[in-house]
Order: structure tokens, then sequence, then C-alpha cells
């Protein structure tokens, strides 16, 4: 009996100690970044953009100063003043990418003091590239002293670099380097065409790399590079797998593409960051949308993979599971945002979920292990197109769940009505344009009488890059969204120019008092474009940009707050006299970064396609339950990347790219006293 | 000064303000320079206004009837001025004006005028004398 009780409590504390394991196991598989680390460009390989660091909180935050700043402006041919960076910290040194050349630094997390530079001059190659832009990089270590940073160079080589003294690993590929142009099933891959903007990531001993392409508004042919995903042993450098993102002959969606299209049609890649989940060992690809952003006569069918949420073993490159989020894509709604890895229990069952955020302002949640559904996705009728060759996918995927976090579609109630005169002016110009709902196709201009479809989220609207961040102890979900619509048509292609047969065209009316505003903030920059509403403001009701809070475990939308402040041009704006202008935000993404009770929400810019009065250099720090704002800091700059958060000699430190129109780039860390 | 020297006063100035002494059809750029400007382009114009100068995410077609009907009868000064004004949009007119004059040498080769003996001026008063004209 003795024995016995001895036995049952032994085997009672054992089964304790495995669901404490299991809890412990099941607890560190989303749990941000750890350690007081940065080990990954969105903090973790889930890119939660979450660290439970807490010595800055709401009762301190008001203390926070600008403790060192690194400058980026000799980095490079000419300055860089769209640093998109956010750096990895590993063993208290900052490792990122600077200037348009990309240059690997390793900076001292404490002071900001230089340690290393990598500068690779790629000559020819490198002069021209299709991305300049640069994110970042990616770590590997083997836990025995042999640590890597893993860089795409502009022209598009992978280099795997010592991170004690940057110089390149000799047992990787060739003397360090692989060329990332060779594998694409094209027999001239030129300078230029293909390279990548987002780091590529690592999972286990396994380095996945995507791949960006130049954009797609007017191609000049309907030949083009694939975007290919392709797994590389970290140690050798060995090609393990490619994933052909357009499926080729004898591949599952093969005849998604019809005419043999996939045999020219390229882009198709993964520009924004990826994400993985060690445990399981899954990479998580976001695909973009194929050649001919605007015009799909040339790709008829439902173009598999483009546009989906690719899961794929990451040591063999086998698909575990995809969802097309859009079928036939002629609205470049690609994914542009990193996947979100987080686990979340609804209705008292546990699941790994995915959520994707997405331009057109959907949030997709997905089991990550099998690809089903949390909430059903339903595939609605959509309206048929009247472009010549054209042919859309009859239905397109709508979330039931969580409701979108952007306007969608354009009616005349989405336009401003400040006051009367203003919302008739308003009115007039939309009537310019085809309005209607989410996936109302594109015209040729002058059809029924229309110059253009007003799209609404346009292509560089809702979600992109910047994305959301996520908190894994809760399961809400933070997305910064951008309401910004834009006319555009489908125009014949100058068969001079392009192969095409028809291109995206902008489709602005004369109908329009629109021009630059009367006076912009002086934190922003230049406007790379005009709006289109009456006298210069925006013609859709505010807010123009906004932060959403949603929880993923029930669906719901918690909260949901506008980006700052009304520009400086719309608030001195004679028409917008004695208006109420609370809550209507600028129209930018905030950059969004979580810790244990605080979200940090720099204005941001972000977007090169940005609208008047974005940005602006307010650091603003949000209580992560309510929206609610804590306090603000001014930075020299405004936040070009997403900030990232770590611990040094017990102190911790915020780190967030800056700069502004004729700024060059720089770090700025922020610490308290 | 007399109302009647006022006349003829004006009457010169506006004169000269229209006296176009050439025209985009007349060869004002080289083949090297519009070389020169397809490199800058490519560098600095082309993430934003595409490979074929058809436009993309936020940039506006340079070549085409688009962009020709817009800039038909203003000069390649108002168009050198435009663009050292305001690009590249995130460092606007930190180019060198030799940069600029090779990236409108390189706007008016793909829109298809000729070359001709001599490069485009780096300077704006001087490109005013050049009228942009959609048709010969």
């Amino acid at each position: 009996m003795k024995l016995l009780a001895a036995r049952t409590a032994s085997y009672r504390s054992f089964s304790l100690a495995l669901s404490l394991l299991a809890l412990a196991c099941y607890a560190a598989a989303q749990q941000g970044a750890k350690n007081g680390e940065w080990r990954f460009y969105g903090g973790d390989a889930g890119t939660t953009k979450y660290s439970s660091l807490d010595q800055i909180n709401a009762a301190n935050v008001k203390d926070l100063k600008i403790v060192w700043q690194w400058k980026a402006q000799n980095f490079g041919k000419r300055p860089d003043f769209n640093w998109e960076v956010t750096p990895l910290m590993i063993g208290g040194v900052l490792y990122f990418t600077a200037g348009t050349r990309r240059d690997v630094l390793a900076v001292d997390a404490a002071t900001g003091e230089t340690l290393w530079m990598y500068r690779l001059d790629e000559g020819a190659r490198g002069a021209v590239v299709a991305r300049t832009v640069n994110r970042g990089l990616a770590y590997w270590s083997d836990g025995k002293g042999d640590n890597r940073i893993l860089l795409i160079s502009p022209g598009f080589q992978l280099i795997a670099l010592n991170a004690r003294n940057g110089v390149p690993i000799p047992g990787f590929g060739k003397d360090g380097f692989i060329d990332l142009t060779e594998g694409l099933d094209r027999e001239v891959v030129k300078p230029g065409q293909i390279g990548s903007s987002s780091p590529a990531i690592v999972i286990r001993d396994t380095v996945v790399v995507g791949a960006a392409l130049l954009a797609g508004t007017a191609p000049p042919s309907k030949n083009n590079v694939p975007g290919y995903i392709r797994g590389f042993d970290v140690r050798t450098g060995k090609k393990l797998w490619t994933f052909h993102t357009i499926a080729q002959a004898g591949e599952f969606g093969n005849d998604t593409w019809e005419g043999e299209s996939w045999k020219y049609t390229g882009n198709t890649a993964a520009w924004a960051p990826l994400s993985a989940d060690e445990e399981l060992g899954y990479v998580y690809i976001p695909v973009e949308a194929p050649t001919g952003d605007f015009y799909g006569g040339n790709r008829l069918g439902n173009n598999l993979f483009s546009d989906s949420l690719v899961c794929l073993d990451a040591r063999t490159g086998k698909r575990i599971w995809y969802f097309q989020l859009v079928h036939h894509d002629v609205w470049d709604w690609d994914i542009a945002a990193a996947p979100i890895l987080v686990d979340i229990t609804v209705g008292g069952k546990k699941i790994k979920a995915v959520a994707q955020v997405t331009k057109q302002a959907f949030t997709f949640v997905f089991d990550r292990v099998t690809g089903n559904p949390v909430w059903p996705i339903e595939e609605r009728a959509v309206p048929p197109s009247s472009v010549p060759g054209e042919r859309m996918s009859p239905t397109q995927p709508f979330p039931t769940r969580p409701a979108p976090f952007d306007r969608q579609g354009v009616t005349l109630d989405d336009l401003i009505d400040f006051t009367p005169a203003l919302k008739e002016e308003a009115v007039k110009i939309a009537s310019q344009y085809q309005l209607g709902p989410l996936y109302t196709p594109l015209i040729v201009p002058d059809t029924n009488g229309k110059i253009a479809t007003l799209l609404l989220p346009n292509h560089t609207g809702g979600a992109n890059w910047p994305g959301g961040a996520v908190d894994p102890e809760t399961g809400i979900l933070y997305v910064a969204s951008l309401t910004q619509q834009d006319p555009l048509a489908v125009a014949p292609a100058d068969p001079k120019r392009s192969d095409m047969g028809y291109v995206g065209r902008g489709g602005r009316g004369g109908v329009s008092q629109a021009g630059p505003p009367a006076s912009d903030d002086a934190e922003s920059r230049a406007p790379a474009r005009s709006n289109i509403g009456p006298q210069g403001l925006p013609l859709i009701k505010p807010p123009w940009g906004r932060i959403t809070a949603i929880d993923l475990n029930s669906g719901e939308h918690l909260w949901m707050v506008a980006n700052g402040e009304a520009p400086d041009y719309i608030k001195n704006h004679p028409a917008m006299k004695g208006i109420d202008l609370a809550n209507t935000g600028k129209p930018s993404r905030a950059l969004l970064m979580v810790t244990k009770t605080l979200l940090f929400a720099p204005e941001g810019n972000n977007l090169f396609a940005a609208a008047p009065g974005s940005g602006g250099n307010m650091l603003r720090i949000l209580d992560k339950k309510t929206g609610k704002l804590i306090h603000q800091i001014a930075l020299p700059g405004m936040a070009t990347g997403v900030p990232m958060t770590y611990m040094v000699n017990d102190r911790q430190f915020i780190v967030v790219a800056v700069a502004a129109s004729g700024m060059p780039a720089e770090l700025i860390a922020l610490a308290l006293p | 000064m007399h109302s009647a020297q006022i006349a003829i006063l004006g009457f010169f100035v506006s004169c000269s303000a229209a006296a176009f002494t050439r025209s985009v059809w007349d060869g004002v750029y080289t083949k090297e320079q519009a070389s020169r400007g397809q490199t800058s382009y490519r560098e600095e114009c082309l993430k934003c206004h595409g490979e074929s100068l058809g436009g993309g995410e936020g940039g506006s077609a340079l070549a085409g009837e688009e962009f020709l009907r817009k800039w038909n009868g203003k000069t390649a000064g108002d168009l050198f001025r435009l663009i050292r004004k305001t690009m590249p949009s995130d460092d606007p007119g930190n180019l060198s004006s030799r940069e600029y004059s090779d990236l409108v040498a390189y706007i008016l080769s793909v829109n298809e005028f000729p070359v001709g003996p001599k490069e485009l001026d780096r300077d704006a008063a001087t490109l005013d004398d050049i009228r942009i004209e959609a048709k010969r």
C-alpha cells in the first residue's frame, strides 16, 4: 500500500512535471523576442514585434530620452532618406544594413559605437537594382560560437558573414557568396530585374530567401523573372530546394495559368518579410501578384500561388498548405506584410494561428498547422471586367471575421462632408469615376463616361510592409492602416514600349481642384502625390490613418484610434475653419512594436507613394489595452522603420530609424536616464 | 517713359518670351547624353516611374500620349525646373545640374524626339528656348 502511494505520488509529480514541460514548451512557442534580445527582423521568427521587457512602462515613459544617434548619411553613394530598417540585437551588438549600397554594420547596442562595417561593391551588378530600400538582416548561431549574419545584397547575392568581424564565411557557397539570380528558369537574368528589400529568414539550419522585383504598373513585357522561394543550408550554402511560386508543368496549380502563361509570367515573389515557426519547422510565405499589376489578360486563370499565403516545410520546401487571398489579382493587392504567428484560444480550443493583414484591409486568420480558416472565409461573387482580353475570377474570398480594419470600396457616403459645399464638390469629383464595392474591376478610360475606377483601399493603402504586431500573451493584434484611394484605369499599351496589350494608368479627372497642399507639415517629406478631393483636401472621410486592435481569440475589434493629429495643411486650410478635426489622424501608417504594457507607434511615413501630410515626427506611446495616448516624444525625423527594443546592462533601449525629406537617415536610441 | 515706349518695350518682351528658337524636333540632345540620363534614371527614378517610363507606384508616366498632352506647349526649361525642384522625391534638388539635364535628354529620347549634334544645356533659362511639341 505504502509502495502504491509512493508510486502514485511519483506518477503525479511526473505527470505534473510533464504538464509543466508541455506548458513551458507551449508558452515558449510564440513569446516574442526572448532574453532581452531581438534576433529576428520581427523580434522573433513569428514576426510578433513583441518584447516582454517592461523597464520602460506607463509610469516612467515620460522620462524617455534620446541617448545616442547613429548616422547613416555617408553609407552608399547618396544618402538614404527612406531607411526601412529594423536592427537585430544579439549579445549586446546591433546588426543592420545601412545606405543604398546596403552596407552591414555592427554597433554597440549600449553606446551606438560602430564596431565593424562590411561594404560590398558589386560594380555594374549593384549599380542598378530592383529595390534600393533595405529592411535588415538575418542571424544564425550553432550555439557553439559559429555566429553568422545573412545579407541579401542589392545585386541579389546571399552572403554569410562572421558576426564577430563581418568577414565572409569561406565555407558558405563560394567564398561566402551565393548568386541568387541563378536557378530562376530564365536564360538571362539582367541586373536590376530581381533583388530583395526584406531580409532572409533562418529557421533551424535553413535560410529561406524571397525576392522583390520592379513595380508592375506598366511593365515593358509580360515576360519577367519569377520570384521563386529558395531554401539553403545555412552551414554550407547548399541549395536545398526551390518552391515554384508559379506552378510549373506537372505541378499542382499549373492549370491555373491558361495559355501556358506559366512559361513567361514572372514576379509572384515574396517581397514582404517572411515568418517561421521554429517548433513546427514551417516557413510562411506571403506571395505577391504576377506580372502586370492591373492587367491579367496575358495570364488568365487564378494564377497559383500568386497572392497566396503558403506554408512550406523549411527543410524540404514541401508545400504543407496554401490559401489564395486574391484570385487572379488585377488590383495590385498582393500580400505586402509578414504573416504574424500567434497562439490563440477560440471557443475554448487552443489554436496555433497565423494572421495575415492585407492591403485591402482584411485580416485572414488560419490554423498555422493545417491551414484551416479559424473563422469561415466565404467565396463571394464579384463583378466581371469590361477590359478587352481580361477575365476576372467570378468569386473572391471574404473573411467573415475579423471585420475589415479600414474602409473597403467607395460609395457617396464615404466622401468628406465637413460642409455641404465640400460634400457637393466631392460628389462632383467622385462622379467622374466608377465607384463600387471591394473588387470592382478597373476600366478602360471613357467606359460608360467614366475616367477610371476609384479604388479604396488603393494598391498603396490598407496595411503594407510595416504590417502589424501581436501581443502573444493576450492574442491581441495591432494593425496600422492607411485610408487611401486612387483613380486607376487600364489603357492600351504603346506597342513600342510594352507587349502587355494593356497597362495600368493613373486616372485623375479634370473636375478636381487638387494640387499640392497650401502648407505641408514641416517635418513631412514633399508629398509624392496630391489629393484628388475638393480644394486639395482628401476625398474620403477620416480617419486617414488608423491603428486598430483586434482580439484574435474572439475576432472582435477592441479599439481603433487615429494615427496622430490631422496634418497642418488640413488644420490651416481655409475651408476647414471651425471644423472639429479630432480623430482624423495623419494619412500614414504607424510603425508598431509591443511591449509588456505599451504600444510604440511612431507616426511614420513608410512608403514612397505617400499622401500629402503623411509622416510626422512624433513617437507616440499608447496604452495597449485602450489605445489611449500615454506620452509622445518628438524625434529628429519621421520614423521610417519598425522600432525594436532590447536590454543591455540592465537598461532597456528603444531603437528606431528616422529620416525626412532632406534629412539623411539615422538610428535613434531612447532609454530612461 | 512715354506710354508709347512702354507699349513698344512690352511688345518686345512678349515677343522674346514667345520667340522659341527651337523645338524638341530640332535635335536638341545627343545620344551620349541620353545614355547618361538613362543610367541616372535607372538609379534615381525607375523605382517610382517604372522601367518603360509608363508610371508606377506614386510616379506619373514620363512617356507616351498622356505625358505629351500634359507638356505640349511648355518648354524643356519648364521640365528641367520641375524635375530639379521636386525630384528625387526624398531628396529634391540634390542631383547635379548635369544629371538633371541628362534626365531631360533621356525623357526626350524615350518620347522619340530626334538626337542632334549638341547636348542639352544645364541652364534652365537657356532651355526655355526649346519648345515641347507633341507633334512636329
